[in-house]
């Protein structure tokens, strides 16, 4: 594209030179003026269409000197003269890519020039240096193009995937040799006694699981990133789905002494959701909260439904929220949670202080509830605790299936939407 | 002989200590750094395997500070890691560490042979380092 930019541009020049030789008369002179100022108004499109590109462009004649420059080249190679040198440009360049040198090399070989790895300040660059001919009689160079590309994010998406392979690759690893190392050990010592065999079992089965589920959110989150995310939707009441957990995880919330309360909405509309996976996502954050919670902590789980849904019980959203009193999550960790590459937290030796996991449950529940056309959102301050909160859209019902299943629910608290909560990403 | 096992991951240590109960070790855990420092200092094993990432202190602090304290400098230490990057070996060799042993390439009844070995060459190494 580029390319072709400024060939079209030479081009024009061209065109402009060959038909003032041309045309010599008085007559002619008024069309001259007119084309005077058609090729003027073609030159600034041209000129505005190259200043306003995201990559940063440079022409330079084969003396070096400037001849365009774009606002993204003056950025990137931080230059502020009105006219700048060829030094003046040259100067940001490391050492071992001389631009002089390449811009000469890519000329006197009529060859394209690139390198991949440019460095310029903290920023990484393609960098493209291309001949520019002209056929005149014949063809010969009149200059060189030179494309700026910010590959910085490229790069830094590189390593994330590179950092989350490795640390998926451990993940499953540890479960697999834990899973070799006890079955040999069963297979090889028949003096086992009954409780390092049961011992020994358990370990296979637990890891067993851990691998299934590691496996199946590695799944999970491909299907979310490529946008296969299926839901089988039905029917279902979330406040219900909201109890069940809270029952599942009372057992672990004992153990840990900590108090985990419930307050459901006893007006919650059915809404049409895939069971299976709200199942899932309220599972998710109240396996968070518990593991970041510190003993004789409380976490909530508040169901409830928003202003919205008030006013017009066809519209709004059903609102869960799972709060805690934890550790808490500080301000700048929290917009990487969400990533697919959430937990990675590298130092310089590329692990972690922290207690590695997959760090794909975050990404997965938002990828779920993005699914169903709801927002995920966070609100935390460290040591104060956290709260996740996701909305559902309230889908229009038929009223007899709402008042079929209305008999049968369990009545709870009522209950007041929170105030809107502070989108996070 | 005691051992001390410092990891976070509860199903290493149960193949760990299973295997070396079996071949009659008296083996003591702790999932963290911090507790692996307190037992370190009240329980004085003879040997201590000591994970790399642990959930509250990197385990080459830990090893850095058992080696600064005068009542445990003299346990030989060995580091448990899942990552074989020279550097790491390096620094915890730096550290003080007798052995850098990667939890994947040791088979639970290599314990036996990789302790006696470790064990073995520390009174030696306390020798020398003992001043004059």
């Amino acid at each position: 594209m580029v390319l072709f930019l400024v060939a079209a541009f030479f081009a024009v020049i061209a065109a402009y030179f060959f038909f003032k030789s041309e045309k010599e008369t008085k007559k002619l002179f008024e069309t001259e003026d007119e084309l005077q100022k058609q090729t003027d108004r073609e030159r600034n499109k041209l000129l505005s269409i190259i200043g306003s590109m995201p990559d940063g462009v440079l022409v330079l004649d084969t003396s070096l000197t400037p001849y365009v420059i774009n606002d993204a080249a003056r950025r990137f190679l931080g230059i502020t003269a009105q006219s700048p040198s060829f030094a003046d440009i040259a100067k940001p360049f490391p050492t071992k890519i001389p631009l002089a040198e390449s811009v000469k090399s890519a000329v006197s070989k009529n060859t394209v020039v690139t390198f991949h790895d440019l460095k310029l300040s903290d920023q990484t660059f393609q960098l493209m240096i291309t001949p520019v001919t002209e056929k005149n009689g014949a063809t010969h160079t009149v200059g060189v193009t030179i494309l700026l590309q910010n590959i910085t994010e490229e790069k830094s998406l590189e390593k994330m995937k590179e950092d989350f392979s490795n640390m998926i690759v451990h993940e499953l690893r540890s479960p697999i040799v834990a899973i070799k190392d006890s079955s040999k050990m069963m297979i090889k010592d028949d003096s086992m006694g009954q409780d390092d065999k049961t011992n020994m079992l358990t370990l296979i089965y637990n890891q067993s699981n851990k691998l299934l589920g590691l496996v199946n959110s590695i799944l999970d989150a491909a299907r979310i990133e490529g946008n296969r995310l299926v839901l089988n939707k039905t029917i279902s009441d979330v406040g219900q789905i909201a109890r069940d957990e809270v029952e599942l995880f009372l057992p672990e919330a004992k153990k840990k002494n900590m108090t985990l309360v419930a307050q459901i909405s006893k007006d919650l509309p059915l809404i049409s959701v895939d069971t299976v996976r709200v199942t899932q996502v309220i599972n998710n954050l109240l396996s968070n909260s518990l593991k970041y919670s510190n003993e004789g902590g409380t976490i909530q789980l508040i169901v409830g439904t928003d202003d919205a849904y008030e006013k017009d019980k066809d519209k709004g959203h059903i609102i869960v929220t799972v709060k805690d009193n934890g550790i808490g999550i500080a301000k700048d960790e929290q917009d990487k949670l969400f990533s697919k590459f959430g937990q990675i937290i590298t130092d310089k030796t590329s692990i972690s202080t922290q207690k590695l996991s997959s760090g794909l449950g975050l990404y997965i529940t938002k990828g779920i509830i993005e699914a169903h056309g709801g927002t995920l959102l966070l609100e935390s301050e460290t040591g104060q605790g956290t709260s996740f909160s996701f909305t559902l859209p309230v889908a229009r019902l038929m009223e007899h299936v709402s008042a079929i299943i209305e008999k049968d629910k369990p009545s709870g608290e009522h209950f007041t939407a929170p105030p809107a909560s502070k989108m996070v990403n | 002989m005691k051992i001390l096992l410092v990891d976070d991951d509860d199903a290493l240590m149960t193949v760990f200590s299973t295997a070396l109960r079996k071949h009659g070790y008296d083996v003591i855990t702790a999932a963290n750094g911090q507790q692996g420092l307190d037992k370190a200092k009240t329980d004085k094993p003879d040997l201590i395997f000591l994970d790399q990432v642990l959930p509250d202190i990197q385990g080459n602090e830990v090893l850095k500070t058992l080696k600064e304290d005068l009542e445990t400098k003299q346990i030989p230490v060995a580091m448990l890691s899942n990552f074989g990057q020279n550097e790491l070996i390096q620094d915890a060799i730096n550290s003080g560490a007798v052995d850098y042993i990667l939890k994947y390439q040791i088979e639970p009844d290599d314990l036996d042979t990789k302790i006696k070995e470790l064990t073995k060459t520390n009174p030696a190494d306390a020798d020398v380092q003992q001043p004059l």
